[in-house]
This record gives C-alpha cells, structure tokens and sequence, in this order.
C-alpha cells in the first residue's frame, strides 16, 4: 500500500440499485479496520445494508454526510495504510 | 348407473356413427361416480376431469348437454354455475389447482366453500396434481379429491405410474386420505361420506381413491386390445359394478323387473332423444 | 442537453397503485412469492400486508403454476387475484395455467365466467442479473389467444394500466422493468395522453422518423432521440401493449414520419417488432420512405452478466440506426 490514502468507493448494491441512503458512519475517521469491519450502513430501495471495509487500513476520512444519497462507484471514505 | 350405463352406450354408438367426434366413456367407474357424488350431495361444487358423465348427470345434466362438447358444438354444454358442476377441464390435473383456489376464494368470502376435485390415476403424475394437494393441505382448504384409479394412464399401467398408492401419495402431503374399491357403489358411498363430513367438520382436505375397472378403452380413439390381454379385458367386463350391482339388488329383493323395466324403458327414451338430436 | 427528470421509481408507484386498488376494491387480492412478509424481492409490495391483511395479501408457495393456477380458481368465485411472479425466467412452469386455462376459461364457459385475473412479471436484464434472472418473454405470451400483455415504461402507465387490467374480464400479463424499479431519472417526455388505457402514448413527436418500442428500452430510445434533436426528429411510440397492438397510433405515425424502426429487448426472431413490421407492410407500405427496419438482441440465451452490454441495446447503436435510416 502507497502512503498515500485511497480513495474507497460506493460498491454497487445489485438489480439494478444505485444508489442508498446513508445512514450512519459506523468506521470514524482514525479508525483502525479490518477487511470485513462494518464502515457505514446505508439504506437502499430494498433494504437496510452495511457497507463494509475491503482492506485493511485506517480511516483517514469520510467522503459523505450522514443523511445524503450515495452513488456506486462514488468515494465514500479514504483508506490510509497503517 | 344404469341410465349412466345407457348414455354412456349411446355416446360410443354415436362416435361410431360419426356423430361424436370422440368419447371418453366412463364404463366400470359408474359405482366410483354415483357413489361419492350421492355421497357429497348437491351443494359441493365439482371440478371434474372429463368423464364424469355420471356425476354429470345426477346434478342435472341433460345426455344432449353432456355429449355436446364431443359433438364439437361448444366447449361446455350445460350451465356450470347453475348445477355447480363445473366445465371439463381436458388439460390433466390444471382443475385441481382450480378447485384448490376456488375453495379458498369462497371462503375468503364467507361463502360455501366446499369442493370436490375428480382426477383420474393417470393426471396424479402431474405437477399440478402434487402442488394442489400441498397447497390444499397448507391451506386446511375444503377439497375432497375423489381419484379414480382406472389402472391404465390410456397404455399404461398404474403400476409402471407410481410406487405407491394415491391414497399413500396424499398421505406424505399431510392429508387424510383412504384406499376403496369401486365396485360396489354403497362401500364408495360411505367411505366419501365420512370424508366429506371430515372435509365439512375439520374444514381440511381429503382424498379418496377408488379402485375401478376400465372396461372401454381411455377414448373412442383408443385401441386398449393392442396393449391389454384380452383375460385382463375379459376380466375387467366380468366384474361390470353396473350388472353386480343391479344383480345383487334384484337377488335381495330391493328390486323387481318391473322396477328394472321401467329403467330400461327411460334409458330407451334418452337414447332415442339423443341419437334424435346428434345422429 | 440534460433532457431528464426526477420521478419516483417504478416499484414506489406501483406499490401506490396496488395500495389504492386494494383499498378501492374488497375483492382484489395480491398472491405470490415473499410478497407479504418481505414486501417482494423488489419491494413493490412493500407494507400492504401490514395494511391489508394476510388474507389479502399472500405468501404463495414457491411453486409458479400453483400461484396461477389457484388465481384462476379464485377468479371463478368471484375475486381478483394480482400475481406476481418473481423473475421472468421463472415464468415457464405457469405457462400452462396461463395459456390453456386463464385465457380459455372465459370461451369454456361460454362467457358465463369473464376472469380478471393480473400476472405481474419483473423483467429484462441490465443489472448484472444471474442465469434466468434478465429475460424478456413478452412475446411468449402475446402469441397467446385471450392473453393480454402490457409493457409499461413509467409508473404513470404502469398505474393506468393496472387499473384497467383489475377490470378487463380476462387475463393480463404487465411486465415491469426491473432495471427501471428504482431509477429516477428518467428522459423528459410529451405530456400527451394516450387516447385510451389500451392505447399507445407519443412520447415525443418528431417528423423524420419513427420509432416504436416499449419497456426499459424506451428509455434508451429517447435518450436517444433527445440527443440526435438537431440532426434528426425523431417520433417516439411508446406501445405501452405488445397484445393487442395499438397499430393505429403507429400507422398514423408512419404515415406522418415515412420511416420506422422498431426497438426491443426480447430477442429479435419471431418478436413483436416483427409483427410491427409485418403490420406495417400490409397496411402502411405506401407511407414508407424506406424499409422497416428493427434493433433487438439476436435470437440466443441472455448472457452472463459481463456479456450484457454487448446483448443489450444500447443509446449509441440506436443513434447510428437511426442515422444509416435517415441518410
């Protein structure tokens, strides 16, 4: 990993759903996390989902506020090597 | 029966004649057919198969109303919703999900919600018949299936068909169900008697399965002679419910030639009615 | 040229619609898979068992020719069963009851029984859907005597066409866009309204050339269209009903526009674009400036999700039909 953050993106949620609601961030900026730890939930037109980290790292910062419409393929968070 | 008999007879001599473009005769299931729709009365509503005849005719029929679908005049020639017996249904076993979903849906509106479902041995090997028997069993609906085993799905036979008995079949779908034979139409009545009172107290299905005899070919198309021994024909013909059952009435006593005369004579009648109108 | 608007997701709409007819009518009843507890896989029936009961809004067995088959039976004691079935591709094992006995019991009975009975069916493809997850088997059913099928693309038609089809008296299947469930924006439209609930719409008038299609794809179309606004004016018909056709509204078309193209996402072979074309080869040859020409997938299985894009018809490939057309 390059010292430089990365920029980690809104995943896509399946049929055809682009876009959710977020609902909380549940990674704070600083956080250490691990691939699988839960970063945000997000509300789609289906449901109520986590978006999970894909890699480890800390969370060097948040892309988006709470109560905001989230893309895929968007940056959601920065990921920054430990 | 013996007017069933006797209609029944008319209609394969008229599809002889040209005047029927086929028939399904119901020969050796008469027993079957009167004893569990004398059984249920008249207020069921009956999704039958499409040889039937003799049900047909005890709620209400008339022999130019049954035949007139084989004489290709209509899809239907009596009043379904009048007689409550509903049209035939030639695509095997598609009624029984019918009868499944009109019993739910009479109850759903607080209305009668009994229903007798005919199905022959043959149709039970279609996916219809195992999902309305699963769907009537999930849904506690009010359905008597009344399966008529005749032991030939047109060349083959039941025991080429199933590994076990229909009655059995039912059984593993969670729904009472008992094993009868059709030749003597007092047994059929009471064994469809104490299943619709299971199916009007417990408000849940059943299935009878009665044992019958084929003594026709499956239609007037059929040439059952190329596949079945002529003992077994020959058989099926000496264990006729029709005569065993008149016979045995008349040695009892219960009734006399005239009485059996005067039968004959109306079986006359609706057969020169008929051959009147078709031939 | 940003030629969108924002309108709430087919499944929101429809969902209004159900709510509304459930409350308007004691008979009408929604029947199918998770449904109820679940709201559907797509949600379109989202809280109406909260609202109207179990009785009236049913968990079916996963079992499609039980949904049907059972509909049809309620259908004969009076009621209005709305079906859904889960996917497209899952369909086939209610064909029968569909075909030999939904769109034949009215004749059987000698009209005595005229069931309105409605199978919802999500289709199409374009959201990386699995095996038997993307078909579009429209023209499965429009060969279907006694079978109505409607395609709409807005949750306005979609809502005409329910209410419609809850009192036609005979089967209808509606087809629903699963990529356009939650979408929102959506290309801009004429507001012109279409003459009857049976009846085609003009989504946006134009003079060089016309083009008829229907579902998802209709999107794709007037995008499209908007885009290619100063070279060419293209008319857009949206059928909304691949059976019956409303082939008035696209012969009178024709007749102003002198060319036709037809777009679809079922494959082309046999589909509906041919009998559109067929159609307007016997009746509108005179108005044709030139052939009648269609754009749809070829005649194989739907693809794996990476493959997609190339089976699907796409803005860029109708821009260039449209352009080789009007040369």
């Amino acid at each position: 990993m390059s010292d430089s953050p990365l920029d980690m993106h809104v995943p896509g949620f399946g049929h055809g759903l682009g876009e959710a609601l977020l609902i909380e961030w549940v990674a704070a900026v600083g956080d250490r996390v691990e691939r699988g730890d839960v970063i945000a939930v997000v509300e789609t037109d289906k449901a109520s989902t986590e978006i999970v980290a894909e890699r480890g790292g800390l969370v060097a910062a948040h892309s988006a506020t709470v109560g905001t419409i989230l893309k895929s393929g968007e940056v959601l968070y920065r990921l920054a090597a430990e | 029966m013996l007017v069933a008999r006797g209609i029944d007879e008319e209609a394969r001599q008229l599809q002889k004649q040209g005047a029927l473009d086929l028939w399904l005769s119901c020969q050796g299931q008469e027993a079957a057919q009167v004893g569990s729709a004398l059984a249920v009365g008249p207020q069921p509503t009956v999704f039958p198969s499409y040889r039937e005849h003799a049900v047909a005719l005890l709620r209400g029929v008339a022999p130019d109303e049954l035949v007139a679908q084989w004489a290709g005049r209509t899809f239907c020639g009596w009043d379904p919703r009048r007689l409550r017996f509903f049209p035939y249904t030639l695509v095997l076993a598609a009624q029984t999900l019918h009868g499944v979903g009109y019993s739910l849906g009479q109850r759903l509106q607080g209305r009668e919600d009994f229903v007798v479902v005919y199905v022959g041995d043959g149709a039970t090997s279609e996916g219809d018949m195992s999902e309305a028997m699963n769907l009537a069993a999930v849904e506690s609906a009010s359905v008597l299936f009344v399966c008529q085993n005749n032991g030939w799905a047109i060349s083959k036979p039941a025991d080429e068909q199933m590994r076990t008995s229909v009655a059995e079949r039912a059984q593993g779908f969670g729904i009472e169900a008992v094993q009868v034979s059709g030749q003597d139409p007092e047994a059929v009545f009471s064994a469809c008697a104490r299943a619709a009172a299971h199916v009007r107290g417990v408000r849940a299905p059943y299935l009878v399965e009665i044992e019958v005899g084929r003594i026709h070919g499956h239609s007037t198309s059929d040439a059952q002679e190329v596949y079945r021994s002529r003992d077994d024909i020959a058989r099926t013909r000496a264990a006729d419910p029709v005569t065993a059952y008149a016979d045995r009435l008349a040695g009892l006593g219960l009734v006399d030639t005239a009485w059996l005369d005067a039968v004959g004579a109306e079986v006359r009648e609706l057969r020169e009615r008929l051959m009147k109108e078709y031939a | 040229m940003t030629s969108t608007v924002r309108s709430p997701g087919l499944a929101e709409s429809i969902n209004t619609t159900l709510a509304d007819l459930l409350e308007q009518d004691p008979r009408l009843l929604l029947l199918g898979e998770d449904i109820g507890r679940l709201g559907g896989v797509f949600r379109v029936t989202r809280g109406l068992q909260e609202r109207f009961g179990r009785d009236r809004v049913r968990d079916s067995l996963l079992a499609e020719s039980t949904i049907v088959g059972q509909a049809v039976g309620m259908a004969m004691s009076g009621l209005v069963p709305v079906c859904e079935i889960q996917f497209d591709g899952f369909t086939y094992p209610a064909v029968n009851q569909l075909v030999t006995q939904a769109a034949r019991i009215g004749g059987r009975w000698n009209g005595q029984v005229s069931p309105s009975l409605v199978v919802r069916i999500p289709t199409g493809g374009g959201f990386r859907g699995v095996e038997h997850h993307s078909e579009s088997n429209e023209a499965l059913f429009a060969r279907a005597p006694g079978i109505s099928v409607a395609c709409p693309s807005t949750g306005e038609d979609a809502d005409q066409i329910l209410r419609h089809a809850v009192t036609l008296g005979s089967p209808v299947v509606m087809y629903e866009p699963i990529r356009l469930y939650w979408r929102r924006n959506t290309p801009v439209r004429d507001p012109e309204p279409a003459r009857s609930p049976t009846s085609a719409r003009i989504v946006r008038r134009g003079s060089d050339l016309t083009i008829a299609t229907f579902g998802a794809v209709t999107h794709e179309v007037l995008e499209a269209a908007h885009a290619l606004g100063p070279t060419v004016d293209v008319e857009v018909v949206d059928l909304r009903w691949v059976a019956p056709l409303d082939m008035d509204t696209v012969l009178e078309s024709v007749a102003r526009t002198g060319r036709l193209l037809i777009v679809h996402e079922g494959s082309k072979d046999v589909g509906i674009g041919a009998e559109i074309a067929a159609s307007v080869a016997e009746h509108g040859f005179d108005a044709l400036r030139g052939p009648v020409r269609r754009l749809a997938p070829d005649r194989r299985a739907y693809p794996p999700a990476d493959f997609e894009k190339d089976y699907l018809i796409g803005v860029q490939e109708i821009k260039d039909e449209v352009l080789v057309m009007t040369k």
